[in-house]
């Protein structure tokens, strides 16, 4: 029964988003709570990861097709982004920015390893594109992958709390916010919390992971320059 | 037996699910031709908007595959998210700069952006 992880992925998302849904959370999080449960699994019981990454192959597969099919939350709101194009663009840019510029000021503080500092830089947008960018500028791919998951998971947890903690309530607002910060798996959670806010952080996933691939390798460049000065 | 509307309703699926893998297939072509570090399925999504945009295709199309698909997508991140596992080595060596440096900088874009966005759109 090679498919039984597939299934076990299904069951216990399933379950935990039956279970979690009346407690007002932001940790009742069923992708928080399924991911624990089986990396716990694999860490605490010999059971075998490369298993369950084989038979869970099929969901991993959806994930393009699901990407494409946020074109239909888009569409639903073409006349909102039309009347808000120039707004929605300048915080796009700005938030683009100040994810590679706070990223990287606070990372130079912390460390001199200039191979993990590139691969932190595009850790906002989503996984392909970071995987890309980071090949691009000298960082390691699957050092991007998976900061990109964690900053993907932290936003999907704490991005609406911390939104409305700031009175940010306007539900555009928060979708490209969430978009900007947490890419694809904070566009899975605003898909759950509104249609409107669905639909802005598509757009945030979209617009940021263009404008990151472009901004990213001018960042490196300095970085570089900065480099040989020292 | 299937009976008329149950074909119907299945033959509806199947086109909206051959339309979006077209997209889908359509964007990896643009991606392999032209090298842009942008994953085929950002090109699909685009185009589909597009052509949703100059009436060439109906929402009603893409539907019944789309919904089921974006109704699931959370679950999808599931096996991305247990992946961690993989790479706990290299998240261990540098922990405390991935967690400051991400941390700060995820609170910093998701504010500055809804508030900046807030306060141009009013």
């Amino acid at each position: 029964m090679i498919y039984f992880y597939l299934i076990a992925t299904l069951f216990i998302f399933l379950a935990a988003r039956k279970v979690l849904s009346p407690i007002q959370s932001p940790l009742a999080n069923p992708l928080l709570v399924s991911i624990l449960f089986f990396i716990g699994l694999f860490s605490f019981t010999p059971l075998n990861y490369q298993d369950y990454a084989t038979a869970n192959q099929p969901f991993i597969w959806l994930l393009e097709p699901a990407v494409v099919a946020l074109a239909i939350p888009l569409f639903c709101q073409v006349s909102q982004i039309k009347k808000q194009f120039k707004a929605i663009m300048i915080s796009c840019s700005v938030g683009v920015v100040i994810a590679i510029s706070t990223c990287l000021f606070i990372a130079v503080l912390l460390t001199n390893d200039k191979t993990l500092l590139l691969s932190l830089l595009p850790k906002s947008v989503t996984s392909p594109i970071a995987m890309a960018v980071a090949n691009e500028i000298g960082g390691l791919a699957s050092l991007s992958a998976a900061v990109v998951i964690a900053v993907g998971l932290l936003g999907a947890l704490a991005g609406f709390s911390v939104l409305k903690l700031c009175k940010i309530t306007d539900p555009h607002a928060q979708g490209l916010a969430m978009g900007c910060s947490a890419h694809a798996i904070g566009t899975a959670k605003a898909m759950e919390v509104g249609n409107e806010q669905g639909a802005f952080s598509s757009l945030a996933l979209v617009i940021s992971g263009i404008l990151t691939a472009i901004l990213a390798p001018i960042f490196a460049w300095l970085i570089n320059i900065l480099n040989t000065v020292n | 037996m299937i009976n008329k509307t149950m074909f119907i309703t299945m033959s509806h699926f199947a086109r909206s699910a051959l339309i979006i893998l077209f997209f889908l297939y359509l964007g990896k072509g643009i991606q392999y031709i032209t090298h842009l570090p942008i994953p085929g399925s950002i090109f699909g999504l685009l185009l589909l908007f597009l052509a949703m945009n100059i009436r060439l295709i109906p929402l009603n199309y893409v539907l019944p595959a789309g919904s089921v698909l974006l109704n699931y997508i959370t679950l999808f991140f599931v096996p991305v998210g247990v992946g961690l596992l993989q790479y706990s080595n290299l998240l261990s060596m540098h922990w405390l700069t991935i967690v400051v440096s991400s941390v700060v900088s995820t609170l910093a874009v998701l504010v500055s952006v809804g508030w900046i966005y807030q306060r141009l759109a009013k």
